[in-house]
């Protein structure tokens, strides 16, 4: 050992400090010293403690003895901790002072961590200890570790990076590889040759275009100087262009293209146009020559320059201007024919908007035709325009203009041409004139036909209707085969003329077409019961049936349509000889309230070859020659058909084949314009009916009209199939044709007994004035209908029949000419009164009384009435106005002295002392007191025929004050105080106005009633109840309070049952009464017409008639007002057109005379103005000549009965008619004539006879200007005259109300 | 510097503002190294371009930038990634400071070609000591400030750092006081 060690004498702390973990341990292996820092970490080391009790010897191994360990102590011990599992890591040293072993280690750390846990600071390792420095390079280690996960992380992003754009550089290869592919197809198939050369001017590649466009074979081209393609002259600039570029880079044609020639194999030339690209690669400089063969484009354009050159001398040569303006329409183009026609200079006119050529009045339309086009809206526009000319004239053209289209759609401009059609305008011009002058020609004659026309209609009139009265007087046979002879002559002769007369009307568009509600099911019955009669002489059934979409009632022209039907159901009749006749009616298509409507007229006659159907609404046509001469005819009816069906916006045509029949189609369009005007069918649902009836048509005619009301109709066509049908089931009818029932009627009658439900009701179907009393014996009738069944009578029945149910629609009631006889007494009486309402009762007393009386409003009245007329009596007012009755009194008997002058009864209410005797003093005969009594007045009449006898020869016994019948109770009563207050015309027209609103609100009711609307029944019931007490209608009050109460009470059931007594007591209250109150008093008719014929006829026709007497005639209007005042006749029968007064001025005058008489228009024609203005004058009828023969006594019955009567039937709605006139009267023009605005109001003005100045005045213009304004619209409407134009003004409504009176 | 500096500073740059940031800032820096070796030299040059592009890109002063990163030095990298090392360099601040010249010792033996600072502790006080810091690498005071405020973190003891002087002709180290809080028992 080196005295180096011993030398050392280092103490025990420095040993502790530089061996803080250091054990020494004895031969016992028992521990004597430790370090500090072990102590500490390792809990139980203290001295004295068995070594290998504390710790395990891990390395070296099997070592249990202090000998063993210091054999080995050349080895790397190892020891463990056996508390604290700590390692430590050392070596054995033997002291042989103390025989000691001395263990001098540090802890082993694994990881950094491990110190903080065994409590060590960097302080407990002495400095030479290498542990903390191990832990750094552990550390580091570990540090190491995550920089290469990092880097392994970075590297793996990248590698998939790097394999990402290792596909997309192959997918780029694999395009480019196609790419390549491509462009190899595109040069071998491109029409151009492409050739490379390198920049020494030698070829690499061509194309096999270029090959064929040079004549080369493929390949051989490839390595030859590129000059061999060229001519001499071009080799060499090649070359010095070469040069040129490579020395300064600068190529003049590279991307440019021009043309050269080519030189093919064989030497000759080609024209070719040649584009060259540069490229460089690889330090090499490329050049790619692409070149395309321009030789067909060179011959094109070769061929297009001479074409144009032709185009040029073909646009230059035609007459006709050809231009093109731009898209501001300024001329870019005219041929030299613009100079020619305009005279403007070509060149000078390029650049101007072409609209300043165009005549000032015609720019404006220049301007519509060729704005749209400019704006692309038209395609093409064509006009007829002025176009001025140098010379400040101008010439007419035609001119078309076309878009011509620009780019990408825009406009660029239009051509077009102008053609001068100067000289055909000027002669169209004056074809228009001598159109014109023909139609005014042709419309002359239509107007000359239509006049003459009703000339001869008046006296044919009087002619038939003559003829027809004297067949009811007793003549010879012979005569009588005259007589009829002349009447179906004159008849058919009238009927020719009205053919004509419609014809003409239609051809100079002189017939206006009416608009009223039409109630299509009537039009059509009504038209059937033209032709009922004769269908039924041949035996030939007929009928109709509409199409369940049809409206009730729609707006149009009934007259006309009717007109058509007739013709059609004439015509049908006439070439049928058996089988039946179907009117059809149905909606052909509606849009609004427009619809238009489809009738349809099917026979089963004779039928019409294909061949001779286009004729057959030709005028003056038949389908035959031979049917003239078989049928007759004029063969207008079917050319009038068509132009009215024409004129309602329809057609007519026809289908048919030769026998087997035709049928006739014609539609017409009219307005479903009020739905609360349609009829409304009353509704029978649930009732069934056994229709027991052979003919088909009538089958389909009633199932028809009986499935509209909801019965449901089963059929039999003979007896034994009804029977069958009864037992089946049960009927609530049964409705039998008198035909069949004839064909086996015991059989019927046994299958009526035998029905499921015994005898149910019975109607009988038969023929007008054909009854089978053994039928009517056997089958007991409920009631009866007729043939063609008419929806009227339909709904009447069946609503009677079936009782519960309430008839909506009115049955017309029938008017009864003993219902009107009035008392005939001759006795002339005038009333002296001033008082109006005095006035009215005392007229109405006395008419009550069967006399009529004249009014006069005082003395002076009096004595001009006396003057006028001789009277029999006059009540006498004693205190009147200007002169009383006294001094009228006197100056009467001074003028007409006793006996032979009137006598005169005072009417006073100075009921005192010696008034009477005044009265009589003054003159007077008698005295009655106001206010006066119905008796008080009958007694004085009856005085007066006691005292003259001889006049009162015409009394036939009429009972002025008849006894009411017993049991009639109190509306009797109430009808005969009515009676007695106003007399039998208060109580008709009370009791016609009653009849008119009450169905109707009977119907009201009922609907109030089902939607439980108990407040409106009240006040429905209430409204009803005061006319019902009005009219002493007692049975209908009675209910109506009920009404009210129970409606109040909302008691439902009650309502429901009141409503039907309600229904069937007004039905009750309003029918017609067999037994008039009047006795029988003929009705006073005066006759004012200018034609002797027809005052003859109209007598003779009324004479014939015992209820009516006629008391005068009259030819003229002054005439007939004189005879007014003289007969005060009941009825006036006033001609329209007649000399000296015509009718109508004739009302007017009447209208200041006080007569209670009723006037009774007569005409051929007459306007709706015209009726109008009759009623508003009071007339109570107008009666169209035509009609006289069959309808006079019904019309002059109506009237008597407080009704209105218009052309051929009474007026149901006086106030509805009323309007609708004034709606039609008021309707502005439907036709100007052409006029202008200024022009109508001049019309307008003329009509209220206004002159020039003060028409000038009145619109401010000049004098001179209405001048000019005048002759335009002469020329236009065609008169010739101020009057004329204020009457056409009228007649057209072109001029206003306050004109129309004017 | 060896290769954690840097990657401390990228760690540092890429917390605070981002890895587009960090790119942007090795883009301006010029610096194209993916990642970093914790153990490999690499120049000073590059750390010191990528504090200045920092300062540039990131809109700060390059004191700031030295100053943050000597605090996220001490606060995350040597504590998350040598904690325990760091641990054994003193239970305190005081006594952390004075076994850093020990601690530099150790270091310097793994890592052979670093260059670590010298510091040396002067008038120890029980609150505040001196402390000379001797570098060869220029402007990095800032850097050892960010440390010793790091550190006071770490030792959950507030401290004050005072530069007093810097390295310069007359003397070979920067001179800092460094006074703390007696730290909470």
């Amino acid at each position: 050992m080196s005295p180096f060690v011993p030398a050392l004498n280092i103490s025990t702390e420095v040993f502790d400090a530089v061996f803080p973990f250091h054990l020494a341990f004895d031969g016992d292996l028992k521990i004597q010293h430790t370090g500090k820092v072990i102590r500490r970490i390792c809990p139980g080391v203290e001295t004295g403690k068995g070594l290998l009790d504390l710790f395990e010897v891990r390395t070296p191994a099997k070592l249990d003895s202090f000998q063993a360990i210091a054999n080995q102590m050349n080895l790397l011990f190892v020891l463990r901790h056996r508390g604290s599992e700590l390692l430590l890591r050392g070596q054995m040293v033997y002291s042989r002072k103390r025989d000691l072993l001395v263990y001098l280690c540090s802890p082993w750390l694994p990881e950094p961590g491990a110190i903080r846990r065994l409590g060590l600071t960097v302080g407990d390792f002495a400095l030479h200890d290498p542990v903390v420095d191990l832990l750094h390079v552990l550390q580091s280690m570990s540090r190491a570790v995550e920089d290469l996960n990092r880097l392994t992380a970075v590297l793996e992003q990248k590698s998939s990076l790097l394999a990402e754009a290792n596909k997309r550089l192959e997918e780029q290869y694999s395009e480019l590889q196609q790419a390549q592919a491509l462009t190899r197809t595109i040069l071998n198939t491109v029409p151009d040759g492409i050739i490379t050369i390198n920049e020494n001017g030698v070829i690499e590649q061509t194309n096999p275009a270029a090959e064929r466009l040079f004549g080369y074979a493929a390949g051989e081209l490839s390595g030859k100087s590129v000059t061999c393609l060229m001519h001499e002259a071009d080799a060499d600039k090649h070359d010095s262009f070469i040069k040129r570029f490579l020395q300064d880079r600068n190529a003049r044609i590279i991307g440019i293209g021009r043309e050269v020639v080519g030189k093919m194999r064989d030497g000759s030339s080609v024209p070719l146009y040649l584009s060259i690209g540069e490229s460089s690669a690889g330090g090499h400089i490329r050049f790619t020559g692409v070149l395309h063969d321009i030789s067909t484009r060179l011959a094109k354009n070769e061929a297009l320059r001479a074409s144009e050159s032709r185009y040029r001398s073909v646009v230059n040569s035609v007459k006709e201007v050809i231009f093109q303006i731009d898209e501001s329409s300024r001329l870019t183009f005219v041929n030299p024919a613009w100079a020619e026609i305009t005279g403007f200079d070509v060149e000078e006119s390029l650049g101007n908007p072409i609209a300043d050529y165009v005549h000032p009045d015609d720019r404006h339309l220049c301007e519509m035709k060729l704005g749209p086009l400019m704006q692309r809206q038209i395609a093409a526009c064509t006009a007829e325009l002025r176009f001025l000319t140098k010379d400040g004239g101008s010439r007419w053209v035609e001119a078309s203009a076309r878009q011509v289209d620009g780019l990408e759609g825009k406009s660029s401009g239009a051509s077009g041409t102008l053609i001068d059609i100067t000289t055909n305008r000027e002669a169209e011009l004056a074809l228009q004139q001598a159109k014109e002058t023909a139609e005014a020609a042709n419309r002359a004659k239509g107007d000359f036909v239509a006049t003459m026309s009703h000339e001869i209609r008046t006296p044919m009139n009087a002619i038939i209707g003559m003829t027809g009265l004297l067949l009811e007087t007793s003549l010879t046979r012979e005569q009588a085969e005259c007589a009829e002879a002349v009447r179906l002559s004159g008849e058919s002769l009238l009927g020719i003329i009205n053919d004509i007369l419609d014809f003409s009307k239609i051809e100079s568009a002189r017939l206006d077409l009416e608009e009223t509600f039409v109630d299509l099911r009537t039009c059509i019955e009504e038209s059937l019961d033209m032709v009922t009669a004769s269908a039924a002489a041949k035996n030939i059934e007929i009928g109709y049936v509409v199409d369940s979409e049809v409206m009730g009632c729609v707006v149009a022209d009934a007259t006309r349509i009717r007109q058509v039907l007739v013709n059609l159901l004439a015509n049908a009749v006439k070439f049928t000889a058996q089988g039946g006749i179907l009117v059809s009616l149905k909606v052909d298509h509606q849009e609004g309230n427009l619809v238009q409507l489809c009738f349809s007229v099917k026979d089963s006659g004779i039928g019409i070859a294909a061949d001779r159907i286009d004729r057959l609404f030709q005028p003056f046509t038949q389908a035959d020659s031979s049917i003239s001469r078989h049928y007759g005819g004029t063969g207008l009816g079917l050319a009038i058909s068509k132009q009215l069906a024409e004129l309602m916006g329809g057609t007519i045509w026809v289908e048919s084949e030769p026998g087997k029949g035709s049928t006739f189609f014609f539609t017409l369009k009219a307005r479903d314009e009020d739905r609360r005007k349609r009829s409304r069918a009353p509704d029978f649902t649930g009732t069934a009916l056994l229709l027991a009836e052979d003919g088909s048509i009538l089958r389909e005619t009633f199932r028809n009209l009986a499935e509209r009301r909801g019965i449901s109709v089963h059929t039999a066509a003979n007896p034994a199939l009804a029977k069958v049908a009864l037992q089946e089931r049960e009927f609530d009818a049964v409705v039998v044709g008198e035909s069949l029932a004839s064909s086996d009627v015991d059989l019927l009658g046994d299958a009526l007994r035998s029905a499921r439900r015994p005898d149910p009701p019975v109607v009988l179907l038969g023929t007008v004035g054909q009854r089978n009393q053994q039928i009517e014996e056997m089958l007991k009738p409920a009631g009866w209908l007729t043939r063609p069944v008419k929806t009227a009578s339909f709904d009447f029945l069946f609503a009677n029949l079936f009782s519960s149910t309430i008839p909506m629609v009115p049955v017309p009631k029938p008017f009864h000419p003993g219902q009107f006889d009035a008392p005939h007494r001759h006795i002339r009486i005038l009333v002296a009164e001033d008082n109006p309402i005095n006035q009215k009762v005392a007229v109405k007393m006395i008419t009550s009384l069967g006399y009529r009386a004249d009014v006069a409003g005082n003395g002076y009245e009096v004595l001009d009435a006396l003057r006028r007329q001789r009277y029999d009596l006059i009540l006498m007012d004693v205190q009147m106005p200007e002169m009383d009755g006294l001094d009228a009194t006197r100056r009467v008997r001074k003028l007409w002295p006793r006996p032979g002058g009137p006598k005169i009864v005072a009417m006073t209410a100075n009921a005192m002392h010696g008034d009477k005797e005044i009265c009589l003093e003054a003159g007077m005969d008698e005295y009655i007191a106001k206010p006066i009594r119905i008796a008080d007045l009958k007694e004085a009449f009856d005085r007066w025929s006691l005292e003259h006898p001889e006049d009162t020869a015409e009394d036939l016994g009429w009972d002025p004050s008849p006894k009411k019948k017993d049991g009639e109770g109190e509306q009797s009563r109430q009808i005969d105080e009515l009676r007695k207050l106003g007399g039998e015309e208060l109580v008709a027209e009370l009791m016609a106005e009653f009849q008119l609103q009450v169905d109707s609100e009977v119907t009201e009711i009922a609907k109030a009633v089902k939607r439980g609307d108990f407040l409106e029944v009240v006040r429905l019931a209430h409204r009803l109840k005061g006319g019902s007490t009005t009219v002493g209608v007692s049975g209908v009050t009675s209910i109506c309070s009920e009404l009210e109460v129970a409606a109040q009470a909302s008691d439902r059931l009650r309502l429901e049952a009141l409503v039907r007594q309600l229904a069937a007591e007004v039905r009750h209250a309003t029918a017609p009464k067999a037994d008039g109150h009047q006795a029988a008093r003929p009705i006073r008719i005066l006759i004012a017409d200018d034609h002797p014929v027809v005052r003859f006829g109209v007598r003779r026709m009324l004479q014939s008639d015992s209820k009516c007497m006629v008391v005068g005639e009259a030819s003229d209007g002054k005439e007939a007002i004189r005879e007014m005042k003289e007969l005060s006749p009941d009825i006036l029968l006033l001609d329209l057109n007649m000399p000296s007064l015509p009718g109508l001025d004739t009302l007017r005058e009447l209208t200041t005379i006080q007569v209670p008489t009723k006037t009774i228009l007569l005409t051929s024609a007459i306007s709706q103005r015209e009726v109008l203005e009759a009623l508003q004058l009071g007339a109570r009828g107008v009666m169209l000549k035509d009609a006289m023969v069959a309808d006079l006594a019904t019309c002059v019955f109506t009237v008597m009965q407080g009704h209105y009567w218009i052309g051929r039937k009474p007026v149901q709605n006086l106030v509805q008619v009323l309007k609708e006139l004034m709606d039609e009267v008021n309707k502005p023009p439907e036709k100007t004539f052409g006029l202008t605005a200024r022009e109508l109001q001049i019309v307008n003005l003329i009509a209220q006879g206004l002159s020039n100045k003060e028409i000038a005045v009145d619109c401010g213009i000049a004098e001179e200007t209405v001048k000019r304004h005048l002759k335009n619209i002469f020329d236009k409407v065609g008169t010739s005259s101020r009057l004329e134009l204020a009457l056409f003004a009228i007649n057209h409504r072109l001029a206003g109300q306050a004109s129309a009176g004017a | 510097m060896y290769g954690m500096v840097n990657q401390a500073l990228e760690d540092m740059l890429i917390e605070r503002f981002g890895r587009p940031a960090w790119e942007n800032v090795k883009k301006e820096a010029g610096v194209n190294v993916e990642v970093f070796i914790t153990s490999n030299a690499y120049p000073d040059q590059m750390t010191y371009s990528l504090v200045g592009a920092a300062s540039r890109t990131l809109g700060m002063t390059t004191e700031e930038v030295l100053r943050g990163f000597g605090q996220y030095w001490i606060l995350k990298t040597a504590r998350d990634g040598y904690g325990e090392l760091l641990n054994l360099g003193g239970s305190n601040l005081p006594e952390f400071l004075e076994n850093l010249p020990t601690f530099h010792t150790r270091i310097s033996l793994i890592f052979s070609h670093l260059q670590p600072p010298g510091f040396s502790c002067q008038d120890i006080t029980a609150t505040s000591l001196r402390l000379r810091y001797y570098s060869d690498r220029p402007g990095l005071s800032q850097f050892v400030v960010g440390l010793l405020e790091g550190l006071g973190d770490m030792f959950k003891t507030p401290v004050r750092v005072l530069q007093e002087g810097s390295a310069g002709p007359d003397r070979d180290y920067d001179l800092f006081l460094v006074e703390w809080e007696q730290p909470q028992p």
